[in-house]
């Protein structure tokens, strides 16, 4: 007859077991209960702490990993202004102080200027044939000043050369000075001219002679000269009287000059 | 007690509910006595361990981990409270204890196996030990033995947990326990 061990041992286990619960008892101590609640937001707290501190970590880890990336941007970020404005002001490294460099500028404007205003027009009217207009004639005007630019640039030689004759200049602008020269002197008049064969319908002729002048413009003290009085004037010259006149040389065969102006 | 029972018991005990620690108690008291009783050999010190066991239970129940294995939990803890009590007051027992506990195969002591050996050879003696009680059956194992016994019959913990409370290898439970086991059949225990 076979037992079965497990059996009666769990039976032995559970048999004349001593009661200790009395002992047992007495040992314990008093635990304060502790309400759901607040363990609930310690532990949300506590969570909410970790989650912080994560976040806290994560961005100085992000910080630390590209704060390289970032000095790059920021130089990037105050350089290029800086360049740009350098440029515009002093004619920008490339151009440096020549002559070249201040003329460029304004052309560079103003050709950008003659592109973009008609653009920024156009956009603002929003007619589409004005704008077609207007974009042809600011390429046409474009065109013009590049076109200016380059017989500047062509011309520029020949301009130099004939700036360099001054004898050349001189004579132009002697000849230019000639045309309206006036020679201011005192003159009596001799005589009224009135001529009918003479076709004088601007005035009226005088034959005066000179009796002060003190400009070396070729007249003497009494020479006779045949001068011609415009109508505007309206003065009419007596004869045996003296007249401070302005004259002009004239190319007229029938008098010799034409006078501006009386007692001046 | 499942795990989830246990859990929620330990639960209330946190709040300070005692009846909780009770049910705890009546559950497995027997478990917790028979393996401090293995290792003491002693009723009044197993008595008094196995209070001071439940004490500490209440006090600890903060510190509880689910999910571990709550039987695990009990055994280890009345295993490391019965040797503490051994290194207190019984040290020179608590060295054979530990000797016994750790030793292998090679180093087994015939003393049971002798005893049976021998009884086994004469028809009388063969006679009395078909007719051992249980806990003449459990005189002859020994200390190692009886806890290896007690942990797997009435706790059900694996191999793998009681060599981990006992801090000794696997193979040396499962030899152990065999070895246990041929001494309880060699009784007329099946």
């Amino acid at each position: 007859m076979s037992k079965s061990f497990e059996k009666e041992y769990k039976e032995l286990a559970q048999s004349k077991l001593p009661d200790l619960w009395d002992r047992i008892e007495a040992g314990l101590s008093e635990k304060k209960p502790v309400s759901v609640p607040i363990t609930i937001n310690e532990e949300a707290i506590n969570n909410e702490t970790t989650i912080k501190k994560a976040d806290s970590n994560k961005v100085l880890v992000f910080f630390r990993r590209y704060q390289t990336v970032a000095a790059a941007l920021l130089c990037v970020i105050i350089l290029v202004p800086a360049f740009l404005l350098m440029r515009q002001v002093g004619g920008g490294i490339g151009f440096s102080n020549s002559e070249e460099a201040k003329d460029a500028a304004p052309a560079e404007m103003m050709y950008a200027a003659a592109e973009e205003a008609p653009a920024e027009e156009a956009a603002a009217t929003g007619a589409a044939e004005e704008t077609a207009e207007e974009e042809i004639v600011a390429e046409d005007f474009a065109e013009e000043i590049v076109a200016a630019e380059e017989n500047a640039v062509a011309e520029a030689p020949v301009a130099e050369k004939a700036m360099s004759d001054s004898e050349q200049v001189e004579r132009s602008e002697a000849k230019e000075s000639a045309d309206v020269m006036l020679y201011r002197v005192t003159v009596e008049v001799i005589e009224k001219q009135e001529d009918s064969s003479l076709d004088i319908s601007d005035g009226t002729l005088y034959l005066c002679a000179v009796i002060h002048n003190d400009e070396s413009n070729g007249l003497e003290i009494g020479d006779e000269i045949t001068v011609l009085v415009p109508q505007h004037l309206t003065e009419e010259l007596l004869p045996g009287e003296s007249y401070e006149i302005a004259l002009t040389e004239s190319d007229s065969r029938y008098y010799e000059y034409v006078v501006k102006s009386l007692n001046y | 007690m499942n795990e989830q029972q246990f859990e929620n018991a330990v639960s209330r005990m946190v709040q300070g509910d005692k009846t909780a620690l009770r049910e705890i108690y009546e559950a497995y008291l027997g478990y917790v006595y028979r393996i401090v009783y293995e290792i003491l050999q002693n009723k009044e010190n197993a008595e008094d361990v196995t209070s001071e066991f439940f004490i500490r239970l209440w006090d600890k129940a903060e510190q509880f981990k689910p999910g571990g294995g709550h039987k695990g939990y009990l055994a280890t803890m009345a295993r490391n409270m019965a040797i503490d009590y051994l290194r207190k007051y019984r040290r020179e027992e608590l060295t054979s204890f530990m000797q016994d506990a750790s030793s292998g195969p090679e180093e087994e002591a015939p003393e049971g196996g002798r005893f049976i050996k021998e009884a086994a050879t004469e028809d009388i003696e063969q006679t009395v030990i078909q007719e051992m009680t249980i806990n003449e059956v459990l005189a002859i194992l020994k200390p190692a033995e009886r806890q290896i016994i007690s942990m797997k019959v009435l706790g059900e913990l694996t191999f793998k947990e009681i060599s981990q409370i006992m801090e000794i290898p696997i193979g040396t439970v499962t030899w152990k326990y065999q070895n246990a086991m041929k001494k309880i059949r060699r009784c007329g225990y099946e």
